[in-house]
């Protein structure tokens, strides 16, 4: 038996949620009808979060915010993003094929909690910080959100409402590189967001997010640090590389083993490093 | 079980119906409405073989709830053109032997739609990522491509 709330306000949405925690959240529902397709008629009792009006606004400046309901053609296509977080826009072009980025947002993209989520390597560079509202709201680094495939730190009577960053500065830039089958409709076999800061032609800060490389997407602190201030013109690209190689932890599955992946992982940063590097500045102006 | 009440117009008629939670838009086209243009393939969001124009959008109605839809307008193929009048991306698949198996055919001629309307002259390239969350199991993209092309010309 499937009950199906439709509440008009995220307040009705978060009161209902204390009242009916084995509720399900639908809102683009590319992926909850996805888990769901053999058992339709089994389906748990659905809130739509669809009509949630504040949760579908992006707000731009020195902090940004995004909605949970932003789809991700939304993101892909939005101007502003596209001048300031170019990376965060290359991951949303590349979810899933048109339909699905009509629908899918931002918010699921998150829950979800996919290791190949496009969207959590981009975020995660950024600093992103997720909200989450329920009987109270919370800030939660996005870093600190992901506990495994499919799990999260959120609780059954929490709503994930907004993610907040910072704006860029104007001597960072970032990339995100995604390695699938083919170009359309392919779920990462491996991806990687890099955000770099350059001061007087030094790599001054770093950070670097993997996906589909563990069981949540990781940050490769240990490949930030041996980088870390090392002059542009004399990078050491392939220790790098093979710093980053031991410290992922990739699996075999359908769309790649873990040799392929660690293989594969080494030239895909390397590629996003040097975009991003060629990014500081470039979509900076305005 | 709560019937829900859902008012939407496909293909400029209105209808008010009582689904239930767990109806996909694709079924209450299909089944409710009679409307098999649209077709089921994989059924999760694949293959695009469903696809359909919601709000101006392309999605895929096999992941769409009806209840999503309330105040909704949805285009199908259905609504395209007429035996009479065929739509020019109807005509293009025509001359352009766009059309093998057909399965795919009503959702590349929803997709090449929902470009055209945003984007009335578009690149080769821009038509291959319009078109690429639909599988042709025939592998004709090339003419499909043409075909899309050749109507954006024609629209001009």
């Amino acid at each position: 038996m499937t009950t199906y709330f439709a509440p008009s306000t995220l307040s009705k949405a978060v009161a209902y949620m204390q009242e009916n925690q084995t509720t399900k959240i639908i809102a683009g529902g590319t992926d909850l009808l996805v888990a769901h397709y053999q058992e339709l008629d089994r389906l748990p009792g659905l809130m739509d979060i669809g009509n949630i009006a504040e949760l579908k606004t992006i707000t731009t400046g020195q902090e940004v915010e995004i909605g949970a309901l932003v789809t991700h053609e939304e993101i892909a296509d939005h101007p502003w993003l596209q001048q300031h977080v170019p990376a965060l826009c290359q991951g949303a072009a590349q979810v899933g094929g048109p339909q699905i980025r009509n629908r899918g947002t931002l918010g699921g993209n998150l829950v979800h909690a996919s290791p190949a989520a496009d969207l959590a390597p981009p975020l995660m560079v950024l600093g992103a910080v997720v909200e989450l509202t329920g009987s109270s709201q919370v800030q939660v680094p996005l870093e600190e959100f992901f506990k495994g495939p499919g799990k999260t730190v959120m609780e059954p009577n929490q709503i994930l409402t907004k993610v907040k960053f910072s704006k860029p500065a104007a001597n960072q830039g970032g990339a995100y590189l995604k390695l699938g089958k083919r170009k359309a409709m392919a779920i990462a076999t491996a991806s990687v967001a890099v955000i770099v800061t350059v001061d007087n032609n030094r790599l001054a800060d770093l950070r670097i997010c993997l996906g589909s490389v563990a069981p949540v997407p990781l940050r490769a602190h240990k490949t930030e640090d041996l980088l870390r201030g090392q002059r542009l013109d004399l990078l050491e690209l392939a220790a790098g590389e093979r710093q980053l190689q031991a410290e992922i932890s990739p699996i075999d599955d359908i769309r790649g083993s873990a040799e392929y992946r660690r293989q594969a992982a080494g030239p895909l940063f390397r590629r996003a490093l040097l975009q991003a590097i060629n990014n500081v500045g470039v979509t900076q102006h305005g | 079980m709560n019937k829900l009440p859902v008012t939407l117009t496909v293909n400029g008629r209105e209808y008010n119906l009582k689904v239930d939670g767990n109806e996909r838009l694709l079924d209450t086209l299909r089944q409710r409405l009679g409307l098999t243009g649209t077709k089921e393939g994989c059924g999760v969001g694949e293959c695009g073989a469903c696809s359909v124009i919601l709000d101006g959008n392309l999605v895929n109605s096999c992941m769409v709830l009806t209840g999503q839809c309330t105040g909704a307008r949805v285009e199908t193929v259905e609504g395209l053109g007429t035996a009479a009048k065929l739509h020019p991306l109807q005509q293009a698949f025509i001359d352009y032997n766009a059309v093998q198996c057909g399965f795919c055919t009503p959702g590349m001629l929803m997709a090449a739609k929902a470009l055209l309307d945003k984007n009335p002259h578009p690149s080769e390239a821009e038509i291959r990522q319009g078109l690429s969350g639909v599988l042709c199991r025939c592998t004709g993209y090339k003419q499909i491509v043409d075909a899309v092309n050749a109507a954006a010309g024609e629209e001009g």
